[in-house]
């Protein structure tokens, strides 16, 4: 694994143990389920690395981490309830980790299919209809939460329309910047430095040709 | 190319459509008159994009888009006569229509672009556009609830509700869809509804 990834993940993994540390001292429960959730999700780009699946680019490595601190920090510090921006960045947050790495797995797909092709103008679409698709499944998770759990994700009908028209945004703007940087780099330099060869072959194995 | 008579009843089912957005304008509910409006404008494009009249979408599948309109202008007609459908019929009709929309979105983008999908990708690329449509219908009645009165939504736990079956009838739809398509081919379904496969 590279040093820049390693050193980003230990960083973020050490502000939201302490995270853990406050919550569990004030024994708020679902700020620390939380917080040990974002620890399991911010190792996950770490091991797929080691196991040799797939080489995220540290940028995205720090999306990631800058959006589980940010979800934290909002449960942490209560400004979720006090803060009414606070939700939208989140979203907006999540919302760019979602298209970058749904643009990945798009970038993947058609670097190793022959009968999938998105022109980088097309990005614009795709990204935007996968990061409010996506939005929508949050919101789902969030409604069966509560009503099985008893949590309080969501706290009003105007709460979620306005989620979702945040994610509406964060999908138009991802999508215009993953097409902007497509149209300026070639596919095989970005997929080459991923590092996926080994993955791709276990879903041809797998999946697209199954062993007779 | 397709038959006089088949043609007729496609532009025939397209008038229900727009007799379906009146009436969504007429009730301000401005979600389900954009889903009439778009189920119009995708019903034609094929036909506005080959300049060619008779491409517009086939009679069964404007007949399925139509199916919220119908549903809609049926439950009107009949609520003078102490008949009521049941929800889950309009559910029903709603999620066929939106999903089908869905399809035919990709479908012309597939046939008119140049953009290429094999069959897992266009199920799962319409069931991604089924569930913007769901977010769409949150955030547009929301805003319209707040500017004009009107309550379309009547609260978070009954659109959530809403969101939730559709999801899960757009899974059971995709999943028919890609079973369909498997058994059938992928080109001859397309130039069948959009009247161009790849290449063409």
């Amino acid at each position: 694994m590279k040093r820049t990834p390693f050193l980003i993940t230990g960083a973020f993994s050490l502000i939201l143990l302490g995270m853990l540390y406050i919550s569990l001292n004030e024994a708020d429960s679902y700020a620390y389920s939380t917080e040990l959730v974002s620890l399991f999700l911010l190792w996950i780009p770490p091991f797929l690395s080691w196991r040799g699946v797939v080489e995220l680019p540290w940028p995205i490595i720090l999306l990631i981490g800058v959006s589980l601190f940010l979800h934290s920090l909002g449960l942490v510090t209560l400004w979720y309830y006090s803060t009414f921006w606070w939700d939208k960045l989140t979203h907006f947050v999540t919302g760019m980790v979602v298209a970058a790495l749904i643009t990945m797995a798009l970038l993947i797909i058609m670097q190793h299919s022959r009968t999938i092709t998105v022109p980088s103008k097309w990005m614009v679409f795709f990204v935007f209809v996968a990061v409010v698709a996506f939005e929508v499944f949050w919101e789902i998770f969030e409604f069966t939460m509560d009503s099985t759990v008893g949590t309080n994700m969501q706290h009003s009908l105007e709460d979620t329309a306005n989620d979702i028209l945040t994610n509406f945004i964060t999908g138009l703007i991802a999508g215009v910047a993953v097409a902007y940087y497509l149209s300026r780099c070639t596919l095989d330099d970005f997929v080459e430095g991923l590092k996926v060869e080994r993955a791709v072959a276990w879903f041809r194995r797998h999946l697209f040709e199954p062993p007779a | 190319m397709r038959g006089g008579l088949q043609v007729g009843a496609s532009y025939a089912l397209l008038s229900l459509l727009v007799a379906g957005f009146v009436q969504e304008v007429v009730r301000q509910d401005p979600f389900w008159a954009l889903v009439a409006l778009m189920g119009i404008a995708i019903a034609l494009l094929p036909a506005v994009l080959s300049r060619e009249p008779r491409n517009v979408l086939p009679w069964w599948f404007v007949l399925l888009i139509a199916l919220p309109s119908i549903g809609s202008l049926l439950s009107n007609l009949l609520s003078d006569h102490y008949v009521r459908l049941t929800d889950a019929a309009f559910w029903i009709a709603d999620i066929i229509g939106v999903f089908m929309i869905s399809l035919a979105v990709m479908l012309v983008i597939r046939g008119y672009s140049s953009v290429r999908m094999n069959r897992p990708f266009l199920v799962g690329s319409t069931f991604m556009v089924f569930e913007v449509f769901l977010g769409a219908y949150g955030v547009i009645d929301y805003q319209f609830d707040q500017l004009l009165g009107t309550h379309n939504i009547t609260s978070n736990s009954a659109f959530m509700v809403y969101v939730t079956i559709s999801t899960i009838g757009a899974v059971v739809l995709a999943l028919m869809l890609n079973y369909y398509i498997r058994l059938s081919d992928l080109d001859s379904f397309q130039r069948d509804a959009v009247g161009r496969g790849v290449g063409d």
